[in-house]
C-alpha cells in the first residue's frame, strides 16, 4: 500500500497550484447557481452578523461618544476600564454561577423528566403538549407574569404561602440580593427545561429498541439498561444540548432585564445585561463594547473546546 | 463534468476558504476604523443655526420634518397628532410626520438614530439626555431660530434650565413638573394625626398606618426606574427648606453630597426604612411608575411623593380615593417648604437639514392655545407664563396647589448640568440604595458618591 501510494505520487509530475484568484474565480463560475442561491444569505450574513461584529470589536478599541460613534481607534483603556470596575467581578460571579447553575439545574430536572415522558402511559401526549406551554408564551410575558408572582406585597407566591400558614410576614423575592438571583435562575431554568426535555426525548426515542433486547436476552436489569444502554447513548445529544444551553443562557437578557433589570445592586446582572447598563444606561459605550468582545471570545474558546472534547470522544 | 476538468487542485480547500473569511472580515474591520472619522461630527463644523441648508428642497416642493415624542400616557399620541394634523393644515411648505415611543424606548432609540445620522429634526426628550447630547454637539441652538417675542412668553427659570453656559438657547421646557406628599386624607382623619408637612408626621402617620401587605406606610424608590435619585431630592428639599442653596453642585462644580445637609437627608431615609420601618421593603427594586403609584390608587400605600401628573392618574384609576396633597415635608417645623422639578424639553437635532420648518412646528406647538391643552390633558404646569395665568387654566385647588409651589421650586436641572449626569446619578442612586439596605452607612454612601461624581467631572 505505502509503495502503490509512493509509486502514484512519483508518477505525476509536480503540479503547481494555480493562484487563489484563479481557483475563487473558477471556484464561482463551475457552482454559479449554488452562489447565486447563497448570495440573500450571506447578505444577511454580513449585515446581521459579521457587521455589527466588526462595529463591536472596532469599538472595544476605541475611544467613544456619547452615542456609541468611534472618536479614536486604537486603546486599551476600554479593558482597563472594565478591570477597574468596581461592579465587574461580581457581574463574572454571577454570570458562571447563572449560566452553568442554570443549564446544569435544567439538565437535572429535564432528563427525568424525558424518561418519564419516553413511557407509554395514559395522557402523556397531553402531558408532552403541556410542556411546550412555557417554551411557546413569549419569554418577556412570561418573566413579567413570574415578576408579580413575587411581587413581595401583591404577589401570589406569598399569598399562597400565606394562606398555607408557611409564612407570616412578606418575603421580598426580588429585593433580597440572594433571592432574587435565585429567581431569576428559576425562571430561566423554567423557560429551558421545555427544549431540553424535548431534545432528550428525541435521544431518547432514536435509540434502536434492539440494543435493550439483546440487553434483556444477556440478562441486564432495568438500572444495568440505564447505565450501561440509555446513559453512552444520550451522551451525544446531551454534550450538544448543553453546548446550546450554555449559549443561550449567556445571552440571556429578556428574563433578567424583564423582572429585575439586574437590581438589587447590580446583583442580578450578568455580563449581557450590565453590558447594555454600560452602554445605554452609564453611556460608557467603548466600556460596553469591550464586555461584549470579551463575552464573545469567553463564548467562542468554551465553543471551540467543547466541541473538541465532543469530537474527540467520538474518534 | 466541471469537477473532472477542473481537477483537485483547482478547488478551494477549507483552510483556503477560511482565509478567505477571515481576510473579508479584515476588510470589514479596516473599513468600520475609517468609516467614524466621517461618522462624529466635529464641534468646531457645526454649522450655523440661521445657515440655510445646502440640501434644501426646490420651493415647489414640501419639506419633510419628523417629530419624535415620548409618550407621558395612553393619549400622548392622539392628542399630538392632532397637533401635527393642524400645523400640516396650516403649512403650504412643509409636511411634518410623527414617530411615537414609550419613555423606556426612547432613548436607546435616539441614541441609535443619531449614531446612525437619522435622527428626528425634533424630540420631546429628558434634560439629562439634552446634557449628553449638546456634550457631543448634536443639539441645535434656538436663540437664532426663535424670535425674542415669542421666547418672551415664558416662564425664564424653564428658558434658564435648557440654556448653556455660553448662553445659547439650546431646548425648549415642555412642562414643568414640581412635586408634592400625596397622603390618604381618609385615614389620617380615621387616625387622627396631622397632614404631612414634617418629616416627623410622617414618622408618626407611618407608624400609625403602616400594616403590609395592607398597608405601606410611605413609598420609597432607588432602583434607577424614574427621575434620579428623586426619593434622596425630596429629602434634600426638606433638610435644607426653600431658603437655602439647593444646588448639588458647588460653584466650581464639585458635588455637595458629602455635605451634612446631604448625609442628613440620606439617613433620614434610612432611618424611614431601618429604624421605623414604614417603607416598602423593595426599594431597589420597586419602580415609581410601574409599583408605587399603581399600589397608593390600589388604596395599599398611605403616603407617597410624586409628580404634579399623579392627580390625573388618580382621577382615571381610583376616582373616589380622597387624597390629600402637601409640600415635601421639611426636617423640622419653620423651615420654608421647598419642591423642585425635572423639566423635559423639547431639542432640534443638529443633524436637521431643516431648521427653519423644524422651528415652524417648534412654534406651533408651543403656541398658547396648544400648550393649554397639553397643560390640561397631562395635568402638568405650563411652561408659558400666559397659559399659567389663563382662567381655563389653573380652575381646580390641585392646578392652583401646584401654581403656587413653584414659587419654591428649585430647577434639578439648573446649568450648569454636567454631561455625566447617567454615571453619577447611577452611582449615586446606587449607593444610597445600598445605605438603605444596611450594607453601608449614609455616611460612607455619600462620600463615595461625591467622590465618584467629582472623579467621573473630571475635578
Amino acid at each position: 500500500m505505502a509503495v502503490g501510494s509512493k509509486a502514484v505520487t512519483t508518477a505525476q509530475p509536480k503540479e503547481t497550484a494555480p493562484p487563489l484568484w484563479q481557483r475563487v474565480s473558477r471556484e464561482v463560475s463551475d457552482n454559479k447557481f449554488a452562489y447565486l442561491l447563497l448570495v440573500p444569505s450571506v447578505l444577511v450574513f454580513f449585515a446581521l452578523v459579521l457587521y455589527p461584529l466588526a462595529n463591536t470589536i472596532i469599538g472595544a478599541f476605541s475611544e467613544t461618544d456619547a452615542v456609541g460613534r468611534v472618536t479614536h481607534f486604537g486603546t486599551l483603556a476600554n479593558f482597563q476600564d472594565l478591570i477597574d470596575d468596581s461592579y465587574m467581578s461580581g457581574i463574572v460571579n454571577q454570570t458562571l454561577i447563572f449560566v452553568f447553575g442554570s443549564v446544569i439545574l435544567t439538565v437535572l430536572l429535564s432528563f427525568p423528566m424525558a424518561l418519564v415522558l419516553n413511557q407509554k402511559f395514559p395522557g402523556v401526549f397531553a402531558f408532552r403538549s403541556l410542556l411546550l406551554l412555557p417554551w411557546a408564551a413569549p419569554l418577556a410575558i412570561s418573566a413579567m407574569t413570574w415578576r408579580w408572582i413575587f411581587h413581595g406585597q401583591l404577589g401570589a407566591l406569598n399569598h399562597l404561602l400565606s394562606t398555607l400558614g408557611i409564612i407570616n410576614q412578606q418575603i421580598d423575592w426580588l429585593s433580597d440580593a440572594k433571592l432574587a438571583f435565585a429567581c431569576v435562575v428559576f425562571v430561566e431554568v423554567w423557560s429551558s427545561i421545555p427544549f431540553m426535555t424535548i431534545m432528550f426525548l428525541a435521544g431518547l426515542q432514536s435509540i434502536p429498541p434492539h440494543i435493550y433486547d439483546a440487553a434483556k436476552m444477556d440478562g441486564a436489569n432495568a438500572w444495568h439498561e440505564f447505565w450501561d444502554m440509555t446513559i453512552p447513548q444520550m451522551k451525544k445529544i446531551t454534550m450538544i444540548v448543553v453546548l446550546l444551553s450554555v449559549i443561550w443562557a449567556f445571552r440571556s437578557f429578556n428574563i433578567i432585564w424583564t423582572m429585575t433589570q439586574g437590581n438589587p445592586f447590580f446583583r442580578t446582572d450578568i455580563s449581557v445585561t450590565y453590558l447594555y447598563k454600560l452602554a445605554f444606561k452609564m453611556l460608557s459605550f467603548g466600556k460596553g463594547f469591550a464586555l461584549a468582545f470579551a463575552t464573545f471570545v469567553v463564548l467562542i474558546v468554551f465553543s471551540i473546546i467543547y466541541t473538541r472534547v465532543l469530537y474527540s470522544e467520538e474518534m | 463534468m466541471s469537477e473532472s476538468q477542473s481537477g483537485r487542485s483547482s478547488k478551494m480547500s477549507r483552510r483556503e476558504m477560511l482565509r478567505l473569511t477571515a481576510l473579508t472580515g479584515l476588510g470589514l474591520v479596516a473599513a468600520q476604523c475609517a468609516a467614524p472619522a466621517t461618522q462624529a461630527p466635529q464641534a468646531t463644523e457645526a454649522p450655523a443655526a440661521t445657515e440655510a441648508p445646502a440640501a434644501e428642497a426646490p420651493p415647489a416642493e414640501k419639506v419633510s420634518i419628523r417629530l419624535m415624542v415620548m409618550d407621558y400616557d395612553e393619549n400622548m399620541k392622539p392628542d399630538t397628532q392632532a397637533v401635527v394634523d393642524a400645523f400640516n393644515a396650516s403649512q403650504d411648505g412643509i409636511e411634518a410626520t410623527l414617530d411615537v415611543v414609550s419613555w423606556g424606548q426612547g432613548h436607546e432609540v435616539l441614541v441609535t438614530q443619531i449614531s446612525g445620522g437619522q435622527p428626528p429634526d425634533l424630540s420631546n426628550v429628558s434634560a439629562q439626555w439634552q446634557g449628553e447630547w449638546e456634550g457631543i454637539d448634536e443639539v441645535m441652538p434656538l436663540g437664532d431660530l426663535l424670535p425674542e417675542e415669542f421666547l418672551a412668553n415664558f416662564v425664564p427659570s424653564g428658558l434658564k434650565a435648557f440654556t448653556n453656559k455660553d448662553g445659547q438657547l439650546m431646548g425648549m421646557p415642555y412642562f414643568l413638573d414640581p412635586r408634592a406628599m400625596y397622603y390618604r386624607k381618609d385615614l389620617f382623619e380615621e387616625a387622627g394625626l396631622a397632614a404631612p408637612k414634617t418629616w416627623e408626621d410622617v414618622i408618626a402617620a407611618g407608624q400609625a398606618l403602616h400594616s403590609p401587605p395592607d398597608m405601606i406606610g410611605t413609598g420609597l424608590t432607588f432602583s434607577r426606574k424614574s427621575d434620579d435619585m428623586d426619593y434622596w431630592w425630596y429629602a434634600w428639599f426638606g433638610v435644607n427648606g426653600a431658603d437655602a442653596d439647593l444646588s448639588i453642585w458647588t460653584e466650581d462644580g464639585h458635588s455637595r453630597y458629602n455635605t451634612p445637609e446631604a448625609i442628613q437627608a440620606t439617613q433620614y431615609l434610612v432611618d424611614l426604612v431601618q429604624e421605623y420601618q414604614i417603607t416598602n421593603t423593595d426599594f431597589a427594586t420597586a419602580g415609581r411608575d410601574e409599583e408605587l403609584q399603581p399600589l397608593f390608587y390600589a388604596g395599599k400605600l398611605a403616603m407617597l411623593q410624586t409628580g404634579s401628573w399623579f392627580p390625573t392618574l388618580i382621577a382615571n384609576n381610583a376616582p373616589d380615593m380622597p387624597y390629600g396633597i402637601e409640600m415635601p415635608p421639611v426636617s423640622e417645623e419653620g423651615l420654608t417648604p421647598a419642591t423642585g422639578f425635572w423639566p423635559d424639553s423639547v431639542i432640534m437635532f443638529k443633524q436637521t437639514k431643516h431648521p427653519e420648518a423644524a422651528a415652524e412646528l417648534l412654534m406651533f406647538m408651543f403656541s398658547a392655545e396648544n400648550r393649554l391643552a397639553f397643560a390640561k390633558q397631562r395635568g402638568v404646569i405650563p411652561e408659558r407664563i400666559d397659559v399659567g395665568a389663563d382662567p381655563a387654566y389653573a380652575v381646580s385647588d390641585v392646578e392652583k396647589f401646584f401654581v403656587q409651589s413653584l414659587e419654591t421650586a428649585h430647577n434639578v436641572y439648573a446649568t450648569p448640568w454636567p454631561a455625566t449626569f447617567y454615571q453619577t446619578g447611577t452611582e449615586a442612586e446606587t449607593l444610597v440604595g445600598r445605605a438603605l439596605a444596611g450594607e453601608i452607612t449614609a455616611e460612607e454612601a455619600m462620600v463615595q458618591a461625591a467622590e465618584f461624581a467629582d472623579k467621573t467631572n473630571g475635578l
